[in-house]
């Protein structure tokens, strides 16, 4: 235990060393750009710090940081012009590729292309675990709307999936 | 299933990211900068509320309006401010005089009090509390108000001496202006404990029927101090009481204040359970069942999530449809109408069929108290092979 440090400070780290994978990760998948990810983490940390005191005693503090976060996200998307500016110029993040298969790989492009919101939806349902209403309310939108992107969403996966791009870069591989 | 497939491509993608290496020290130099910046800001903005204060000092009168405490019933423990100041309790329908020498703070369920001066702290065993609650029929300073006949169909849920057997000493009096109280003394050892309560109005919002339970609504200070020290308590609280005036939910025709967050083993009961059939074997249907009752007269706002998770015994999730279903809608409970039993109250049932998995099996209840605990659980019955195990919503009432 560090000398000087408190019981707080030391909770906080504990749940920095929980979180900040986590955090980083739901960054990436909703913006394709790991250094936006760590941006949204960090920026989403800070705050959570500044609030720690009200925040540590709450039953799931990783949910507020994941609040934060998707807010920040909401935030950037909202100033989507300033940003489009910001990262003309820039390409996703490709350097870091995980092996995600064929299949993965199409998903994963198909997600990426989907429409901002439809993408926030899906990303929050199935890799959060979050039941639509709980995406409602960090998403501000109406819980019908939510199960409508979310339905869209997998519908232009699945065709995507079906695709004859798809088709051909499985026979490639058998 | 695509949503299976989507989930393993987001997990694999989401994990497999750059080195985390450095993290924490990218966060200390941003904390650091942004602690920087807001320091700036917040010296700016001093200088302009000094410079404010300074230019209305000499443009306006001094009101000598005392400070405001307003206590708004959150689950921490608020700021401690020092007196004279005036302690806003909406949520519990009062607003008393906070005397000089002594400070309060807001808590989940009103204010507290205590000396400035640490020596005369130690006198109490701990904080003066005051809020609002229930007087039970034993010592109901109005009884006969509980026969009131627009309430005659609940006659029998009222609390007639639900509570345990008076002890030590009871007085009752009425303040100038008719207001009856009552106040009850004992003492354990060398503490001295003494609880008044005042009767108090409690007006529901319209086209909502108001529970006779209202009728039996006190306002409350309680303290306990060292033998010998009693007056030293009982100033104070005196003058709180004397001084306590009805805002919000206490004067007919107000706005209430927004509701308090429901918080289980506070102002909100919670009962979980998971229950088989009665017949001896391998049960059809296991279900799993929560009731929430509101434990203090003024209601509040239940959010969730109440759930369940699957498990098998090394932790992982069982192959159940809606596994991990949990409901995180919000639900506002009434004011409670019985202390025993009630319309107050919300039930929520799951459950779980069909289960062709290996055995045992682990449950661990969403949003309880403590998370990361799980217990086992006899899982149903095989039914059909050929259709997934469910778990689903079976009753939900409120």
């Amino acid at each position: 235990v560090d000398a000087g440090v408190d019981g707080a400070e030391l909770e906080f780290r504990e749940f920095f060393a929980a979180e900040y994978g986590r955090l980083r990760g739901l960054g990436f998948l909703l913006t394709s750009d790991w250094a936006q990810a760590e941006e949204l983490a960090q920026d989403a940390l800070v705050r959570t710090y500044r609030a720690w005191p009200r925040v540590r005693r709450s039953e799931r503090p990783g949910a507020y940081a994941r609040k934060v976060l998707v807010n920040r996200h909401r935030s950037l998307l909202r100033r989507a012009a300033v940003e489009a500016r910001h990262l003309a110029g820039r390409r996703p993040e490709e350097a870091v590729q995980p092996d995600l298969g064929t299949d993965g790989l199409v998903l994963w492009s198909a997600v990426r292309c989907l429409p901002a919101r439809q993408r926030a939806v899906l990303v929050l349902r199935h890799h959060q675990d979050l039941p639509e209403a709980e995406v409602a309310r960090l998403l501000g939108l109406p819980v019908g709307t939510v199960k409508s992107l979310a339905h869209r969403g997998l519908a232009r996966l699945r065709g995507e999936l079906g695709s004859p791009a798809m088709e051909e870069s499985r026979g490639n591989q058998r | 299933m695509i949503e299976d497939r989507l989930r393993d491509t987001l997990d694999r993608v989401a994990t497999g990211g750059p080195d985390e290496a450095g993290g924490y020290d990218r966060f200390l130099r941003r904390r650091a900068r942004h602690s920087r910046r807001a320091a700036a800001a917040t010296a700016l903005a001093l200088v302009a509320v000094l410079a404010s204060a300074v230019t209305l000092s000499h443009l306006v009168p001094d009101p000598a309006r005392p400070s405001r405490l307003v206590a708004t019933g959150q689950p921490g423990p608020g700021r401690w401010q020092a007196g004279p100041l005036v302690a806003v309790v909406a949520f519990q329908g009062f607003e008393a005089d906070v005397p000089a020498g002594w400070e309060a703070r807001g808590t989940w369920r009103g204010i507290e009090l205590r000396p400035v001066a640490v020596e005369r702290r130690r006198l109490l065993a701990r904080p003066v509390q005051m809020d609002s609650g229930f007087l039970d029929s034993y010592y109901n300073p109005a009884p006969n108000e509980v026969k009131h006949p627009a309430h005659a169909e609940e006659g029998l849920q009222l609390p007639r001496a639900a509570g345990p057997a008076p002890v030590g000493r009871q007085s009752r009096g009425s303040f100038p202006g008719g207001r009856g109280w009552f106040r009850a003394d004992s003492h354990d050892g060398r503490w001295r404990s003494t609880r008044w309560d005042i009767s108090w109005p409690y007006h529901c919002e319209p086209r909502v029927r108001c529970p006779m339970m209202v009728v039996l609504r006190t306002l409350r200070v309680a303290f306990t101090v060292e033998e010998g020290a009693t007056a030293e308590a009982a100033g104070p609280a005196e003058h709180l009481l004397s001084s306590a005036r009805p805002i919000a939910n206490a004067v007919a025709g107000q706005a209430h204040a927004p509701p308090q967050d429901c918080v289980d083993g506070r102002n909100l009961k919670v009962v979980r359970g998971a229950r088989t059939s009665v017949n001896p074997g391998t049960p059809t249907v296991v279900k799993f069942w929560w009731r929430a009752r509101i434990a203090t007269l003024v209601p509040c706002t239940l959010r969730g999530p109440l759930g369940v998770e699957l498990l098998d015994p090394s932790g992982r999730r069982l192959d159940v449809q809606g596994n991990g279903l949990a409901l995180t809608s919000v639900f506002n409970l009434p004011e409670a109408r019985s202390i025993f039993r009630g319309s107050d109250s919300l039930w929520l049932e799951l459950k779980w069929i069909n289960w062709c998995g290996g055995r045992p099996a682990r449950l661990r209840w969403i949003g309880a108290p403590d998370p990361g605990r799980t217990v086992p659980i006899d899982p149903p019955r095989c039914t059909d092979t050929s259709k997934p195990s469910r778990l689903a919503v079976e009753r939900h009432d409120r």
